[in-house]
């Protein structure tokens, strides 16, 4: 094969990703990392006014300035990474990236925040007031995208049906016959021994409890029947450093244990205390794989 | 206009199809023809040619993504357009010349072997490109599809040059082997 023959060969690639490099040409696209370049430049201006006006009465109102601005950069501190994980044997590498709560400086009541990374490709961070849930994602799509992968199959149904099944691609739903799957991350005014204790005398009426304890960490494992659909809950009581605690728990149910089990499990290893002191240099990453 | 909607005055028969076509396409065409042929005058015949194209296929075929479809066939027809002009200028018109008698004693087809060939590594380069990650997938299109210049790139995508160059020599690295463990080249 020649060079003018892979250059011929290469226009028939599929459809998609010309258009997705045409994005990238259109510059309507940038890479992520751009993003995070801007970011970090942006820190990094922060930091030279601080060091400038440090001994000043401005630089103290800068010194105050650039810890917000640091602390509100998660992304920053946090960057995206590749991860791999084991799941029935076989390594599958993901792009992570990190989603949180900032922490709260306020005098009267300070709270800590936290940072946790996860799967962008697979998964998407919802906040419900003072909840976080990392749930799956489900990928819409464009019209042309649809008809772009499906575009061949879908030519064999008749129209209303076609139609029904490009509206549904377009906009997946979850399944309604399957049990939900969800990390829940919230946080509570009380140490994390303490609200392990007081939640396992009412979760022992409704679960079979495994416990493990590790550092400033308390695991409960806990299953309810053998069936393919039986629920599975790990809740585990984070220490926040400050008299609190962060309680995180990952819903799945037995059949799914290999699959959102364990990538949940890859995710909450990643979870990071943000102190709400406000300092980068007081993040907590020792759990961070 | 809704690309299903130009598609369908091309089911109709509409000339305006053409005009619609250009509006919406014409710039993004000839950025291809261009790349390809770096000539304003040549570029715009292969866009020409593209509609032409465009008009004979639609009908029967109706395209699920009209952007892909068009590019691929302005990417077509500005090679071809290159390849001659290259050939024509390497024997000072003769070889062009006599390709082209020569063209009535062949089919001018490709076996069926070497159809297949070409099937088995339009196929190893789809599944290879579906490994890389969306931006090195895109940086490596837009030089070897679209034949942007490194430096287009780099503008484009927000990294440097070398990084650019970088990143197509490692792709170029690894689809060597894959297309050498699959027995392809």
């Amino acid at each position: 094969m020649t060079n003018l023959e892979l250059l011929d060969i290469l226009g028939g690639v599929q459809g998609k990703y010309i258009l997705e490099a045409q994005q990238l040409r259109a510059g309507s696209k940038k890479p992520h990392c751009l993003r995070y370049m801007r970011q970090l430049a942006a820190v990094i201006l922060l930091i030279l006014m601080l060091t400038v006006f440090l001994n000043t009465a401005p630089g103290v109102a800068a010194v105050e300035y650039v810890k917000e601005k640091v602390t509100s950069l998660i992304e920053t501190l946090f960057p995206p990474k590749k991860m791999t994980i084991n799941i029935e044997g076989m390594e599958y590498e993901g792009d992570y990236a990190a989603d949180g709560v900032e922490p709260k400086a306020t005098a009267e009541a300070p709270q800590p925040g936290f940072a946790i990374y996860y799967d962008v490709d697979s998964y998407t961070m919802v906040k419900e007031g003072d909840i976080t849930y990392i749930r799956p994602y489900l990928k819409s799509m464009t019209r042309e995208e649809v008809l772009e992968i499906y575009g061949d199959s879908l030519s064999m149904l008749s129209e209303e049906e076609r139609e029904r099944q490009i509206a549904s691609l377009m906009n997946p739903q979850p399944a309604p016959s399957l049990p939900n799957c969800e990390i829940e991350i919230i946080h509570l005014d009380i140490p994390y021994e303490q609200a392990a204790s007081q939640e396992r005398t009412e979760l022992e009426s409704q679960w079979e409890i495994t416990e493990a304890v590790a550092g400033n960490r308390i695991t409960f494992s806990m299953c309810n029947g053998q069936e393919w659909d039986s629920p599975v809950e790990v809740r585990d009581y984070i220490s926040d450093e400050q008299g609190g605690c962060f309680r995180i728990t990952s819903r799945y149910f037995l059949e799914a244990a290999e699959g959102h089990g364990v990538r949940f499990a890859a995710i909450v290893n990643t979870f990071s205390v943000i102190p709400s002191q406000g300092s980068a240099d007081a993040i907590s990453d020792d759990d961070e794989p | 206009m809704e690309d299903n909607q130009i598609i369908n005055l091309y089911f109709d028969r509409s000339e305006q199809a053409i005009k619609e076509t250009d509006t919406k396409y014409g710039g993004y065409c000839y950025s291809i023809a261009y790349n390809i042929l770096t000539n304003q005058e040549d570029a715009e015949e292969s866009v020409s040619d593209t509609y032409l194209s465009a008009w004979n296929s639609m009908p029967p075929r109706r395209p699920p993504a009209l952007a892909a479809f068009l590019g691929k066939i302005t990417r077509n027809v500005s090679i071809d357009r290159w390849r001659k002009y290259r050939a024509f200028k390497r024997g000072e018109g003769q070889i062009e010349i006599a390709l082209d008698e020569l063209s009535e004693c062949v089919s001018g087809a490709e076996s069926a072997e070497e159809t297949a060939i070409r099937k088995e590594i339009l196929a190893s380069l789809n599944r290879f490109l579906g490994t890389l990650k969306e931006t090195e997938r895109s940086v490596f299109l837009c030089r070897y599809w679209y034949l942007d210049s490194t430096e287009e790139i780099a503008e484009k995508s927000g990294f440097s040059v070398s990084k650019v160059k970088s990143m197509l020599f490692r792709i170029r690295k690894r689809l060597y082997t894959q297309l050498e463990k699959e027995g392809l080249v």
